[in-house]
């Protein structure tokens, strides 16, 4: 089980690789299209979280997301599943 | 009177180099850019040669996120179309080096209305070759949940056109075509053709292809349509009109042109390089690759362009073949070029692109009307290599070495598979 503090660190070393620039002042609470992250660059962000993760965040959950937290959140959610 | 169809200005990327002063140099004195494919094992195919960009560096034109998911030729299209955009004094509206998620939220300056009558239309015959391999192997080894979210725009044959369109803020028609061998010289025309008909001022106008991989060369190799070298030598491989050429060499890269109209770029300030006065377009229906034997189809896309330039084939001073260096190719364009011509034709001089750079698909049309503007700006003309000895059933005045002209009217063809004809008349500006 991973902590939200490890998986923002998560999210902002995957989004770095993903988007190729770095993302130094990230918060929970910084709100996805705020960062210039489009939404082709956030599926494919959500899909290396999934895969070195071993989940799988079913659709639905994708819809509402704002904020990076929001995403921390539903990734935690299906951690504790898996557990 | 017609709108009259300018070129203000070119960019190329070629094994020659990777800018138009340097190829056009290195074509002047007959240098090839053919050699070993040395990008990935070549012992199972049967040919191991092609031309090759070399020292490209795309971060130069594109942020390193694009790099990735855009496909080698979309990088050239790009590096190709930012040279031919800055001659003709045409800024980005988006700093290159910005990443496109800020390029794209701060979107152009749209009061500016003319730009509704700028286009783009930069092609490729094949497309992104290297992300479909990339891709599918992701997809085999991993399963289809690895396949990138970016997968479809980076393969997507016109994100080179979306991609110069965000840059340069170019808001009136874009897309690309594709036509294979004849893709390049096809932009050009119909982009000459949008801009005479008055729904556009400016087009960023060519072709480009980087196509040279494993199953690529496998699947031309297989048809026999490929070169190979010759005592050893790739260089003498591609040698077009020769009495013994065997087949084309795959090369790589793009030619980038901006078409404008000639009294909206005289208001800018913008410098003709030459001009577009006739293209024409036809298609031989008779066969998928063999191009037909008779030259009647591609003769027709040359009288068109003739036609449609007013020109009488008499005034004519060179002409640039299409010239792949296969046996059945060039006897059909020879035949061709003897409907329109007659008896002048051994008198015209001719000198094939290809025999140096070899055979760019979809962009060699492109990057060969870029030698016939050089030719047309410069007055000269750049040689044909590798004729050692010319088809005797041709009779043909080849230029061997590099030579001055005046020379005012010049004629591009090309043809593809599928049966494309397309030829252009250039005129000296």
């Amino acid at each position: 089980m991973k902590d939200e503090a490890a998986l923002l660190d998560m999210f902002k070393t995957v989004a770095a690789r993903v988007d190729k620039r770095d993302f130094p002042n990230v918060t929970m609470d910084s709100v996805i299209t705020d960062l210039g992250i489009d939404s082709l660059t956030m599926m494919e962000i959500i899909g290396q979280m999934e895969t070195s993760l071993k989940i799988m965040i079913p659709d639905e959950d994708l819809v509402e997301l704002s904020t990076v937290g929001d995403l921390c959140r539903k990734v935690g959610e299906r951690l504790e599943s898996v557990a | 009177m017609r709108r009259r169809v300018a070129i203000t200005g070119v960019g190329v990327v070629s094994p020659l180099g990777n800018d138009v002063a340097t190829t056009w140099q290195n074509l002047l004195n007959g240098r090839s850019g053919v050699d070993k494919i040395r990008d990935f094992p070549t012992d199972k195919l049967r040919s191991d040669i092609a031309a090759s960009v070399r020292d490209f560096d795309a971060e130069r034109f594109l942020s390193p996120k694009e790099v990735e998911i855009y496909g080698r030729v979309t990088h050239f299209s790009v590096a190709a179309a930012a040279e031919a955009l800055a001659q003709a004094g045409l800024a980005p509206v988006h700093d290159p080096a910005a990443s496109d998620d800020e390029a794209a939220s701060e979107g152009v300056p749209t009061t500016d209305r003319a730009r509704f009558r700028y286009g783009c239309l930069m092609s490729t015959g094949m497309g992104s070759v290297d992300i479909f391999e990339e891709q599918i192997a992701r997809s085999a080894a991993r399963g289809p949940r690895a396949v990138s979210p970016f997968f479809i725009p980076g393969v997507m044959p016109n994100s080179a056109t979306a991609v110069i369109s965000i840059r340069y803020g170019l808001m009136g028609p874009s897309y690309s075509l594709a036509s294979a061998c004849t893709t390049g010289t096809h932009s050009i025309a119909t982009s000459a053709l949008m801009i005479e008909s008055g729904d556009a001022d400016i087009m960023v106008a060519g072709g480009a292809e980087a196509a040279t991989r494993l199953n690529t060369v496998a699947g031309f190799g297989n048809a026999r349509a490929l070169a190979r070298a010759v005592d050893g030598d790739p260089t003498r491989a591609s040698r077009p009109f020769d009495r013994t050429r065997h087949g084309f060499v795959m090369s790589e890269g793009a030619g980038a042109l901006v078409l404008e109209e000639e009294q909206h770029a005289l208001r800018r300030g913008a410098r003709p390089l030459a001009y577009v006065t006739g293209f024409g377009m036809t298609t031989d229906a008779t066969h998928l690759t063999r191009p037909e034997t008779n030259g009647a189809g591609l003769a027709m896309a040359l009288t068109r362009a003739l036609e449609r330039a007013e020109l009488q084939p008499a005034l004519v001073g060179y002409i640039n073949p299409h010239a792949t260096s296969t046996p059945q190719g060039d006897a059909a364009e020879v035949l061709a070029l003897r409907q329109v011509f007659g008896e002048r034709l051994s008198q015209i001089p001719i000198s094939a692109t290809k025999s140096m750079l070899g055979h760019m698909l979809g962009g060699a049309g492109a990057v060969e009307t870029i030698a016939v503007v050089c030719s047309l700006r410069d007055q000269e003309l750049h040689p044909s290599i590798n004729l050692d000895e010319l088809d005797p059933a041709f009779s043909l005045e080849v230029v061997r070495t590099r030579r001055p002209v005046d020379l005012r009217y010049a004629v591009k063809l090309s043809a593809g598979f599928g049966g494309h004809n397309c030829a252009l008349v250039l005129e000296r500006a």
